[in-house]
């Protein structure tokens, strides 16, 4: 490799966001630099399944009835327009082009789908070698095609290679990136514009900390995809950019227990009897399976902790017919590992297992989160849940059982009253797949001062600069993130070849 | 070897005769995919990932295990190459977690580079529960997440084949393989010799480094030798320590002096952040690299090394030195060596800077420095003595071509309130010097120093050494804090110095301009803020003490005149760029000067840099870098040793055995550099075929 490190465009960042400005600027002729931290691309997208889009021939196909229009409103309404319409808009347009543009490269997709009950039709799933099921991990077929796309483009993928500074000159347009290579020797790159797409802070408890007030570890168990640690952020606001409101992609999760004993928690997610510390429900059980309403309304409670609790009997039903909710990722549909789990998770193991990092401390990684009791009393005494209030709630929600829910208007067939023997309790806490926005940027995804007058040359996409979706990510159009990063990313590559051609540019 | 031309894919390329396909075609820039093949291991063709057809024959085999054969003719991806092998990662994912976003490796992982390439993405067999995952325990150095494990027994092959250990196993449990160690044992209790090389095969995320032991950024073979990257001068520790256990004494000396001016004397008195940053004290204690460096350089009989010493012609330039320190003598050495004329101006009698006139004499004999200094002097520079330069300007008209400012910082730093002078009080830099020029005052009964570095040791035993009653150290760190050497504070202790920790001075009382007593408070945490020193002090805690001297070893700066030309920095160090130079062109400098103080590797690393600078300025090629001892292969097999986990640290070498049972302990980090990395599909190998022309 030379030691003259020149391209129009440098993108600093090679996952779903990164890849795609990659091809849809070297598509347009310019040459361009990747700059990639891992050892391949995809990024965080690598985990996920498939991206969202509207008026597809897909769900042309599948008869699905939701529009351009209806996604847009749906949107806009979900966010109260707190967001920039201008960029929902042109995303929403995009979108099923995207579908056409990536299948282009040799990407099928399975066809459109659900997330849960309630969400839109709007996910497209990639499909997978000899295989005609949704799977996780799907995706990352979609980002070998990029990548080998961005290959024959001309694209010079820097694997292993952070960027460290985005270079300015004294009229305020970009020049350039330092970066840090393989090598670990820093290097200075010199172009004409500069897309930041490294996926938010998701990996970095202190900016967590800072911009989103949640200790990592006590009370947000969120995936910690590492490397996600917030560079491109920085970055970008050293540089003058204009910072925005960042969220995280709320979610919630049992520590230890979701992801590494599936059954027990899937089961513990199933819609029945919720409450907090106070010993109070909080919430319809029943929209359980949107997994941000339910992190959001957890995060309300004391010590940001809620309780799901059924007994015998309950488990008894779903040894009889299954379980209430399945979701598409996990397809766990009966409690038949139920007994061999919770034995093994009661004995201890897994401690070490996933979903434990090296930043749980040794309390926290021994720390139980789901238990089995004999009693009321017990229950209460190892979670800390108010006894008499508990068993006012209990008194309460069962004659809801046998009535109506006036609580909260919950379903009659999820209304499984607790009758006692031996419960089961599992307590939750936030969880979340990462962070959302953090730097302001229109819908040319040209990245904007505190002002909100554009640095020339300067553009963010992906995670990084998805300020769309207001408070709390939008679960009811599933796909959304990935598709946001894919389109936003493909928007930038365009935009900043754009301003290379444009007057402004000379 | 004869060359052998094959047909892949409709490519022809040449192999060697005795390579697998696979690796021929990996050569060639054709890639095949694999799992459990590392270019260092015998193949074993267990993953059948690296399956491909010979055509003709309608054979699939393993193209890892496959001899070349002239005039063979290969297909990579046929239908049924292509079944095979994604049957095989199906088998595979079907007892791999799914859980990539909790791991590691995530991005840095050869199986999810292998999802990638191959279009797979779980596994449509009955996801399988491994029973034995738990077995296996992480430890200090190791993390083990057994449960990412694929089973394709490439740390096995790598103990045993590549390391001669053996400690890792391939064992089988309630009817099922898994990889373990004999018995089930921890690694600390099996022949383990923790030299990593399983971790760094390991294609996922189950056998990792403990997070922390490497630095996250840096050069691989430098991150990778922790030792080594930590010394400012980057000295090649693991091969001299090698040496010295092989009883290689001169052949380690060379490899010390191809960085080290001054060696010996570091050998005395180094501030060692090596052995600080050992990858074995995790385990449990560092390797005694001082100790082995000190034990090199005094049994180097041949001094072999003076047969290698590169030599430059003479340039005709002249370069002039301002201190004749470490930093100073360093870059002089180095410069002669390069062909131009030093001259070094030192304004003491003696050169040598701190290892002179800072470091007292029980720890660091004058003798050793001396002829130090003398083996530096022998490359032809001119040093003057009790010489100080007034003026760059001057020295740049006498037709000096350059400049080296490496002046040091001799002037002490107190804590703001107690910048005034008393009679009876003295900054540390001044009276370690006055002690070794015998021109200290009278001391009286009761000395107290307050600081809690080596400096503040260096003048409590000297005080405590020439007879005074009652010496204190008063620090703010707590004991297990302070920065000062274990050995400086035990040996202190030792010899009667009184040590209070976790006390601040809030008051000194004088009777004129004479300290009385100082009024000393406990404090339960300090932290040096924007603000500056913040701390918490437990409430009545206040006490009184008399002294008859009080000693500031709070740090030292350098008094660099303002007006001298060269710009300086807020706290009086000069400004220099990334080539050592200063804001003049053709001035530069280096050592204390420019950093405040460090340590005299520091010292030594930074003339080198300025060497390097004022070389390239001067029209040389700014290398310095020589080879004194000519490598050899290093041998990868290390072998086992009975109890290698358990083996305690010798400080002090009395003999040459305790060298060798000192040196056998280390973890020899620099022996995974050299083992190869696995290359990903997207690797820039692979995009375009070597071939031969018919």
């Amino acid at each position: 490799m030379s030691n003259v490190l020149e391209a129009d465009v440098i993108i600093i960042g090679g996952g779903a966001s990164g890849i795609t400005a990659a091809v849809a600027a070297a598509e347009k002729d310019a040459s361009v630099i990747l700059l990639e931290k891992g050892s391949t691309t995809g990024g965080a997208a690598n985990m996920g399944m498939g991206i969202f889009a509207v008026e597809s021939k897909y769900q042309k196909a599948q008869l699905v009835d939701f529009t351009k229009e209806d996604a847009f409103n749906l949107l806009m309404n979900y966010t109260h327009w707190r967001v920039d319409a201008r960029l929902v808009r042109k995303y929403i347009e995009q979108s099923s082009d995207t579908i056409d543009w990536i299948e282009t490269m040799g990407v099928e997709f399975l066809g459109a789908y659900k997330y849960f009950e309630k969400s839109t039709q709007t996910w497209h799933v990639v499909k997978t070698q000899g295989s005609n099921a949704p799977a996780e991990r799907a995706a990352s077929n979609m980002f070998r095609a990029l990548t080998e796309r961005a290959e024959e483009l001309g694209v010079e993928i820097m694997y292993n290679t952070k960027a460290t500074q985005i270079l300015k000159d004294d009229d305020g347009f970009v020049t350039g990136v330092e970066l840090v290579g393989e090598d670990g020797v820093t290097k200075t790159a010199e172009c004409n514009a500069v897309i930041v797409a490294t996926g938010g802070f998701g990996d970095n408890p202190k900016m967590i900390r800072e911009m989103l007030g949640y200790e990592w570890g006590s009370d947000l168990h969120s995936f910690r995809i590492p490397g996600v640690q917030g560079e491109g952020l920085n970055m970008l606001w050293e540089v003058g950019a204009g910072k925005t409101e960042p969220t995280m992609e709320l979610t919630f999760t049992t520590p230890g227990v979701t992801d590494v004993f599936k059954t027990i928690s899937e089961t513990m997610r199933q819609p029945n009897l919720m409450v907090n510390l106070d010993g109070h429900r909080f919430i319809n059980e029943e929209i359980m399976n949107n997994t941000v309403y339910t992190g959001n309304a957890i995060s309300l409670q004391r010590e940001k902790a809620a309780f799901t609790i059924i007994d015998d009997s309950i488990l008894e039903t779903y040894r009889k017919t299954g379980l209430d909710y399945v979701t598409v990722h996990h397809n766990v549909k009966t409690v038949e590992k139920w007994d061999k789990e919770l034995e093994s998770y009661l004995k201890g193991e897994g401690i070490e297992a996933g979903g434990l990092s090296e930043l749980h401390n040794k309390d926290q990684k021994h720390q139980r989160h789901v238990f089995a009791v004999d009693s009321l009393d017990e229950l209460c005494e190892v979670t800390g849940i108010h006894l008499e209030n508990l068993q006012q709630t209990i008194e309460d929600y069962n004659k809801g059982c046998a009535e109506s829910d006036d609580m909260f208007f919950k379903k009659h067939k999820y209304m499984k009253p607790l009758k006692g023997g031996k419960y089961y309790v599992a307590r939750h806490y936030p969880a979340g797949y990462g962070s959302l926005g953090g730097v302001k940027t229109n819908d040319n995804m040209e990245v904007l001062d505190a002002k909100g007058i554009k640095i020339p040359g300067l553009y963010a996409s992906g995670t990084d600069a998805c300020n769309i979706y207001g408070d709390s990510y939008c679960f009811f159009l599933p796909g959304n993130t990935m598709s946001f990063a894919v389109n936003s990313g493909r928007i930038a590559g365009y935009s900043a070849v754009d301003f290379m051609d444009s007057d402004e540019f000379n | 070897m004869s060359k052998q031309n094959l047909q892949i894919d409709g490519y022809c390329i040449q192999a060697e005769e005795g390579q697998s396909v696979l690796q021929a075609a990996l050569d060639a820039g054709i890639y095949i995919p694999h799992l459990c093949y590392h270019p260092d291991l015998t193949p074993s063709g267990n993953c059948k990932l690296c399956a491909v057809e010979i055509v003709g024959t309608d054979q699939i085999v393993q193209s890892c295990e496959t001899l070349v054969k002239d005039g063979m003719v290969i297909n990579t991806h046929s239908d049924s190459v292509k079944r095979l092998r994604m049957t095989a990662l199906e088998l595979l994912l079907a007892s791999h977690p799914k859980d990539c976003t909790s791991c590691d490796k995530y991005l840095h992982c050869e199986l999810q580079a292998l999802l990638q390439y191959m279009g797979v993405a779980h596994s449509r067999l009955r996801e399988i529960e491994k029973e034995n995952t738990n077995i296996q325990v992480s430890d200090r150095l190791i993390k083990k997440e057994m449960h990412r494990c694929i089973q394709c027994g490439r740390c096995v092959k790598v103990c045993e084949e590549v390391r001669g250990i053996g400690a890792l196993t391939i064992n089988k449990k309630n009817g099922e393989t898994y990889i373990g160690t004999k018995d089930d044992r921890p690694l600390m209790e099996t022949d383990c010799r923790f030299c990593g090389a399983c971790v760094e095969v390991c294609p996922t995320g189950a056998i990792q480094d403990i997070p922390g032991i490497f630095p996250a950024t840096g050069p691989r073979q430098m991150t990778l030798v922790p030792c080594k990257n930590e010394c400012p001068a980057h000295t090649d520790i693991p091969l001299y320590i090698r040496l010295v256990n092989e009883k290689r004494y001169s052949e380690a000396a060379a490899v010390i002096r191809e960085k080290l001016t001054f060696p010996l004397s570091l050998g005395y008195i180094c501030s060692h952040v090596c052995e600080a940053s050992c990858k074995r004290s995790h385990l449990n204690e560092s390797i005694a690299i001082r100790e082995t460096k000190k034990f090199a350089i005094k049994n180097d009989q041949t001094m072999s090394w003076q047969k290698h010493v590169k030599r430059s012609a003479n340039s005709g330039k002249k370069v002039a030195v301002m201190g004749g320190g470490a930093a100073g003598l360093t870059a002089a050495y180095y410069l002669a060596k390069k062909g131009h004329l030093v001259e070094v101006f030192e304004k003491q009698p003696m050169a040598g800077g701190m290892l002179s006139y800072g470091i007292p004499k029980y720890r660091l004999p004058q003798s050793v420095v001396n002829d130090e200094i003398n083996i530096l002097l022998q490359e032809g520079i001119t040093l003057h003595t009790g010489s100080q330069i007034k003026s760059i300007k001057k020295l740049q008209e006498n037709k000096f071509d350059a400049v080296l400012v490496a002046v040091g910082a001799s002037q002490g730093k107190r804590p703001p309130a107690y910048r005034q002078q008393w009679n009876n009080a003295m900054d540390a830099v001044d009276f370690c010097r006055k002690a070794i020029e015998g021109t200290l005052p009278e001391m009286g009964d009761v000395v107290t120093v307050y600081g809690g570095g080596n400096v503040a040791f260096d003048c409590a035993r000297t005080a405590k050494k020439m007879g005074v009653k009652k010496v204190r150290v008063v620090c703010m760190e707590a004991r297990e804090a302070m920065m000062a050497d274990a050995e400086e504070i035990e040996m202190g202790h030792y010899e009667g110095v009184e040590i209070l920790n976790s006390q601040s001075i809030a008051e000194i009382k004088d009777e004129g301009s004479t300290v009385a007593s100082i009024a000393v408070v406990s404090i339960s945490s300090f932290a040096f803020t924007e603000k500056g020193l913040e701390m918490e002090i437990i409430e009545g805690s206040e006490r009184e003490l008399e002294t008859d001297m009080l000693i500031f070893a709070t740090g030292q700066q350098p008094d660099f005149p303002a007006d001298s030309g060269v710009d300086l920095a807020g706290n009086g160090t000069i400004k220099i760029n990334q080539q050592m130079m200063t804001s003049q062109p053709g001035v530069f400098a280096a050592g204390d000067v420019v950093y405040g103080t460090k340590s005299v590797v520091e010292a030594v690393a930074s003339g080198r840099c300025a060497a390097m600078g004022i070389d390239r300025y001067l029209g040389g090629d700014g290398s310095i870098d020589e080879e004194l001892f000519q490598r050899e292969k290093n041998n990868p097999s290390i072998g086992t040793c009975q109890n290698f986990g358990q083996l305690e640290r010798i400080s002090c070498f009395q003999h040459q055995e305790d060298a060798c049972s000192e040196t056998l302990r280390c973890l020899q980090c620099d022996l995974r550099v050299d083992l190869q990395k696995v290359k990903y599909w997207v690797d820039p190998q692979f995009k375009t075929v070597k071939v031969v022309s018919e």
